[in-house]
């Protein structure tokens, strides 16, 4: 009996099934912050500028809610509001732009990710890849580098 | 020239030779000078992975700034054990750490490998080749010239520019490196993945001469010492950023951390497969597949890493490879992986196993499902990983009912996605676990599998009746976790019934053979691993709560109120003040007491706040390192959520108002102060001049002072002007502006008997049974190790009894 390529089977199609349901979700577009208003409720990645003006950490609530606005990166003239509950990432007074992961709603971006990035030293340099550091906190309270 | 470059020339001309003259020696030959030549050669190349590491050592721990690589990595202060690890702080570095161990591990292989010296060497040999060939294009001995040396940005601000040269100082490294879990971590992942490249050498020996059988006690050794350092030191990494990041957790599924994971699932299938075709002569394909497999998979994962093809999509800070650098671990990739998997193909039909029981109650089919959820995992985590890549991919247009996977940037593929595959996979995993102690090879008789798995399985029961209690008390306290209940249970009750079951066959073993208890102990290691694992993820919980210097203490949600008592550094002078700021010991003192026990049971936690120069920023960063407190139930992470800030006692109102003055929740300081009018000057120029509020100050023993804070302006943004006052060896300036229609100010004030209070946001947070997770780790480190001795014990008597 010839139980190999059946078993092969199962095994491949489990494996696929298993990925594709865990994907529902879990990818988040990288999009324009026009783009992000638009897909209203749906999760995406947005890099943007923050205006460093804007940012307010408010310890009111549980987890703290920090509060901030961005620019796009393209020179576009949109701006956005993004809020992200939980501690404030530790390079954020020093970042010039965010990734940040969530949903357009309620006239704000309500980030449960943001990848912070920081300028390198190798910008603007003869270096032609900038390196990036970044900080990261998810709402979990995650924070690393 | 210079010692190091003319070392990793020498090591390559050295690997290159060893190389060819391997080769040579597979024909049968007896030519002692052959022999000679290969050893010596293998041995200078050695010599040379290992001088070039210890020559970099040596430049970084005598502060040789001229050395690019030391000017970026270490500065005149650093000191003790950091000094050495900062070696191995950049890219450059940590190649040579990696040529170093490959170079002293090749020393051990041809040692061991007795009549397969000649056969494994040469594909051993590649990897220091092309190690060597790295270091010379990317080198880390790389002396600055002095016009270009450290640039402005470098330095902070007051040093005198140009600096003296040879340097006097460098970048210094990053002080979240500065930890002792970081300064092992690197040494003990590479000593992990040079051992890795053993297994797939004898892999492609193997298939070359079709003995098929005989790799097997020879490279367990080596596949056990990879799983148990490379799976202690992934966690070392996790627990320096569970310490030093103010990263609550310890594994965020990040590209870096999976490029470590996959191999390593690969590398524990491999080790799992071993003993199956050692005690059932069977799994001898997949074995030569995953040997082949883990390897390049580490390969795959350096090349994701460090090309900085996922800068976008990770947290690390992801080096750059040169470009030559990199296409050198392109071709290396491509070589082995097209050597080995066509080698596997090529001899797939003359590969011949044993056949397995078909008894699905057998530790055959045990093995075998085991090994599938391995590879399932290393599969399904190197496709997430690599997912940004892949959905760059064009073809994925032209493909309509695929087109959607297309993104021009790529997408990331978010952490919620591995753990539901996670989800899915442990609780089978653990279910095996906990069933393998009571398996046989062939055929398991039923009736005793019963009767003997009752004490594990109704003690996990009787352990999951209080993990319910737990959670059902956390729901009834308002806590709504993310995850659902049946799932934490699940997961909690089968993971102390795998804990239990292998440590009852270990304490069982102990006493009769102590060195067979190693898998059993790694087993139990990951049934708390997981166990702990989800407690403390989905009963975490974190509250943020503003300590103020003066207020008394502030009672938090987890049974202990916290109180500011004072920085670790205080009263001296201004410049000595801003010099404490910049030392990592400067920390917020904080006072933490339990609601009950009170003062007896409490301690000072001290939450590290300081400034450090950030050269590749060119900017002075804040840097926060929590407190950690370890009770046996939980972790007490006292960390800082937002920089401390000093508050002043300031007063908001309008014209012709009078209000006090007073911090926000510390209530008046005795002070009063009258707004009399607003007021508006220009001077010359149209558009600068000043305006802002006159004002009358009420000091508390009734004497009226007038002040006249306000903004500058000259056409720009107007600015606050810091005015003094005399009187009271005090001042005032204007905090927000003017309300345009109001005139409405905040006035902030620095006055005699009312200071400024530090305001402190904390993050609190309590991790339940976290200890769990590091005993699961400890578990798993020592069982593999025990196991490899046992394995390499074997080895040795093999050997005895055929010479």
């Amino acid at each position: 009996m010839k139980r190999g390529p059946l078993v092969a089977f199962i095994v491949l199609v489990g494996a696929a099934v298993l990925t594709f349901v865990s994907f529902s979700g879990a990818t988040a577009r990288h999009v324009t912050i026009a783009e992000a208003m638009r897909l209203n409720g749906q999760v995406v990645q947005v890099p943007g500028r923050i205006l460093h003006d804007t940012v307010r950490y408010d310890l009111q609530g549980d987890r703290g809610e920090l509060r901030f606005d961005v620019a796009d990166m393209q020179g576009g003239s949109e701006t956005m509001t993004i809020v992200y509950s939980g501690a404030k990432p530790e390079n954020f007074a020093n970042a010039t732009s965010v990734e940040a992961i969530g949903a357009y709603s309620g006239g704000v971006f309500r980030a449960r990710t943001l990848l912070v990035k920081c300028p390198s030293r190798y910008q603007g340099s003869d270096q032609k890849q900038a390196s990036t550091q970044a900080s990261k906190v998810d709402s979990d309270g995650n924070v690393s580098r | 020239m210079e010692p190091g470059r003319i070392a990793v020339i020498v090591g390559l001309c050295a690997s290159i030779l060893t190389f060819v003259v391997y080769l040579r020696l597979l024909r049968p030959t007896s030519s002692k000078l052959l022999w000679g030549i290969a050893r010596s050669s293998l041995a200078i190349s050695a010599a040379s992975s290992v001088f070039c590491f210890a020559w970099l050592m040596r430049l970084v721990a005598t502060k040789q700034f001229q050395y690019r690589y030391v000017f970026d990595y270490t500065s005149a202060d650093l000191h003790g054990a950091f000094l050495y690890s900062a070696t191995w702080a950049g890219q450059e570095g940590s190649f040579a750490l990696w040529a170093a161990l490959t170079g002293l591990i090749g020393l051990l292989v041809a040692w061991r490998a007795r009549d397969w010296e000649p056969r494994v060497m040469p594909v051993y040999m590649t990897n220091l080749i092309a190690l060597f060939a790295i270091m010379h294009w990317l080198s880390p001995y790389v002396v600055m010239p002095p016009e270009t040396g450290p640039r402005p940005s470098d330095l902070p601000p007051g040093m005198p520019w140009p600096p003296p040269w040879p340097p006097q100082d460098g970048n210094g490294l990053n002080p979240s490196l500065q930890n002792i879990w970081m300064a092992i971590h690197p040494p003990t992942i590479f000593f992990g993945f040079a051992c890795l490249a053993v297994p797939f050498s004898y892999a492609i020996a193997t298939l070359l001469w079709r003995s098929y059988d005989e790799w097997v006690k020879r490279v367990s050794p080596y596949v056990l010492l990879t799983v148990g350092t490379l799976g202690t030191g992934l966690f070392m990494g996790g627990y320096w950023a569970y310490e030093t990041q103010g990263w609550h957790g310890f594994w965020a599924w990040d590209p870096v951390e999976n490029a470590s994971l996959f191999p390593w699932l690969g590398a524990l299938a491999l080790a799992h497969g071993l003993i199956v075709q050692r005690s059932r002569g069977g799994m001898t394909r997949t074995n030569l597949f995953l040997a082949i497999a883990s390897w390049l998979l580490f390969v795959y994962g350096t090349f994701l890493t460090r090309s900085g093809a996922l800068a976008n999509f990770s947290v690390h800070a992801f080096g750059m490879l040169d470009n030559a650098a990199l296409r050198i671990l392109v071709i290396l990739i491509g070589v082995q992986g097209v050597a080995g998997l066509g080698l596997l193909l090529w001899r797939w039909r003359t590969i011949r196993g044993q056949k397995m029981s078909e008894s699905v109650l057998s530790l055959d089919s045990a093995m075998w499902f085991a090994m599938v959820l391995m590879c399932v995992a290393a599969a399904i985590i190197t496709l997430g990983t690599s997912w940004p890549l892949i959905s760059r991919w064009p073809i994925w247009k032209s493909i309509p009912a695929l087109s959607a996977i297309y993104a021009a940037d790529g997408v990331r593929v978010e952490p919620i996605f591995y753990n539901r595959i996670g989800t899915a996979l442990v609780l089978p995993t653990l279910l095996l676990i906990g069933l393998t102690p009571f398996l046989v090879w062939g055929r398991t008789d039923s009736e005793q599998l019963l009767k003997r798995i009752m004490v594990p399985w109704l003690s996990a029961i009787v352990g999951g009746v209080a993990l319910l209690a737990f959670v059902l008390h956390e729901a009834a306290s308002g806590f709504e976790a993310g995850t659902p209940r049946v799932v934490t249970v699940a997961v909690g009750t089968l993971g102390l019934f795998a804990a239990l079951a292998s440590l009852w066959l270990a304490i069982k073993l102990v006493r009769a053979r102590p060195v067979y208890i190693g898998g059993w102990l790694a087993h139990a290691g990951v049934g708390l691993l997981l166990l702990g694992t989800v407690i403390t993820n989905v009963y975490e919980k974190t509250a943020s709560y503003a300590v103020i210097e003066g207020r008394g203490p502030v009672r938090t949600a987890f049974g202990y109120s916290l109180e500011f008592l004072g920085w670790t550094h205080e009263g001296k002078t201004e410049e000595e003040v801003l010099k404490d700021w910049k030392r990592f010991d400067h920390a917020v003192r904080l006072r933490v007491t339990p609601d009950r026990g009170g003062e007896r049971k409490g301690y000072e936690a001290r939450v590290a706040v300081f400034k450090y120069w950030n050269a590749g920023q060119g900017e002075w960063s804040t840097m926060t390192w929590p407190d950690i407190r370890k009770q046996w139930h939980r972790d007490i992470y006292l960390a800082a959520a937002d920089d401390p800030r000093l508050v002043r006692p300031i007063a908001t109102l309008s014209p012709g108002e009078t209000s006090t003055i007073g911090v926000p929740g510390l209530g008046p300081t005795g002070y009063e102060v009258r707004y009399d009018r607003f007021y508006r000057s220009s001077t010359g120029a149209q558009m600068a001049g000043e305006m802002g509020a006159e004002m009358t100050l009420l000091t508390p023993d009734k004497r009226e002072i007038k002040i006249r804070p306000g903004l500058a302006f000259d056409g720009g943004e107007p600015r606050p002007v810091h005015v003094a006052i005399p009187e009271l060896n005090g001042a005032v300036i204007l905090e927000g502006g003017i309300q345009p229609e109001t005139k409405q100010v905040t006035a902030a004030f620095e006055l005699p008997g009312a200071p400024a209070s530090w305001v402190v946001p904390i993050a609190a947070t309590n991790k339940p049974m976290i200890n769990l997770v590091w005993l699961g780790v400890v578990l798993i480190g020592a069982g593999s190790l025990i196991a490899m001795t046992r394995r390499a014990g074997e080895m040795r008597a093999t050997a005895k009894t055929s010479a």
